[in-house]
């Protein structure tokens, strides 16, 4: 938090539209750090998913296995296993793939406001990542 | 003079901050002197960090609600696909913490679905998607709802850090200032 305003000196005016861009930077910039987190998470979980998927390669397609639904387990053919992974792993791809639009858009945008701010505040402001 | 504006622009009352476009006219017409307006900002601030933890909570809230209504939702497709095949299925379920125990589910129209207060009501596999259905609908627009109130809130906290550091500092140069034709 600390990163924002802070070295804002008065000798450089605020205009309303600064204070907008100051705003818009930091909504954005929270959000990007939202997404990457979830982003991670889910290819973890695309990760596993296809571990399974791969796994299952070995067994016979008649096979039972046990697949969890939450807290139980329901014993599914190989056959219906695949099946259950491969709609989850299609649900999931899409998911990943709307977050890294997002991510994409979002840095683009924090790269533009980064310009705009700079240019008018120069050393004044400062508006990188403070870890 | 008032450092805090309408409650209008989002679905929770918060009041916005009000941009100080000219510091030196706002510390002019307030008639207060620069400790009391950071003091009166900085309690604003806190007030917005209280709503900011508050929402955050409900936020994580629902990220623990969602993928358990869609868990539900993906379990009720499967006795919907069972009952259609007339199939019995085996299923291990959780009896203690690592303890599971076997149980054939037949195929079966109907299923209880936990409503919380100790309540679990019987409803057609129909009738329990609809409702999950509904319910993972209202999160999301929830889920929604949330994120927008923490932009907007975002947008006071900022707004209102600039503003502290502003009347800091004009208030160091205020100091400056006198110092120097003293």
């Amino acid at each position: 938090m600390s990163k924002k305003g802070q070295s804002l000196d008065d000798d450089v005016h605020i205009s309303y539209d600064d204070q907008a861009k100051i705003n818009k930077f930091a909504i954005n910039n929270t959000k990007l750090h939202d997404f990457q987190e979830d982003l991670a998470e889910k290819k973890k979980e695309l990760v596993n998913l296809n571990e399974a998927i791969d796994e299952l390669v070995i067994l016979d397609e008649t096979e039972i296995v046990p697949f969890q639904y939450g807290e139980i387990f329901a014993h599914l053919t190989v056959e219906e296993a695949n099946q259950e992974l491969e709609r989850s792993k299609q649900s999931l791809e899409g998911e990943i793939s709307s977050l890294e639009d997002r991510v994409t858009s979002i840095k683009k945008l924090l790269s533009d406001l980064k310009t705009q701010l700079y240019a008018k505040f120069g050393n004044k402001i400062n508006l990188e990542e403070s870890d | 003079m008032s450092l805090e504006g309408e409650k209008t622009g989002n679905s929770l009352g918060i009041p916005k901050a009000i941009f100080l476009e000219d510091v030196d006219k706002f510390m002019a017409d307030g008639g207060k002197t620069a400790e009391e307006v950071l003091r009166k900002l900085e309690e604003l601030f806190q007030k917005y960090r209280v709503m900011e933890v508050n929402l955050l909570q409900k936020k994580e809230k629902l990220k623990v609600q969602i993928p358990d209504i869609k868990m539900s939702l993906d379990m009720i497709q499967l006795l919907k696909r069972n009952k259609e095949n007339e199939k019995t299925v085996e299923t291990d379920f959780i009896l203690a913490h690592n303890l599971y125990a076997r149980a054939e589910v037949p195929p079966s129209d109907k299923v209880g679905l936990w409503l919380g207060a100790n309540v679990m009501l019987e409803y057609t596999l129909e009738q329990a998607d609809d409702l999950l259905t509904k319910n993972l609908k209202q999160a999301n627009q929830s889920m929604e709802q949330t994120d927008s109130d923490l932009d907007f809130l975002k947008d006071q906290i900022t707004t209102t850090e600039v503003n502290m550091a502003r009347v800091y500092n004009w208030d160091v140069k205020r100091r400056q200032t006198l110092k120097a034709t003293a």
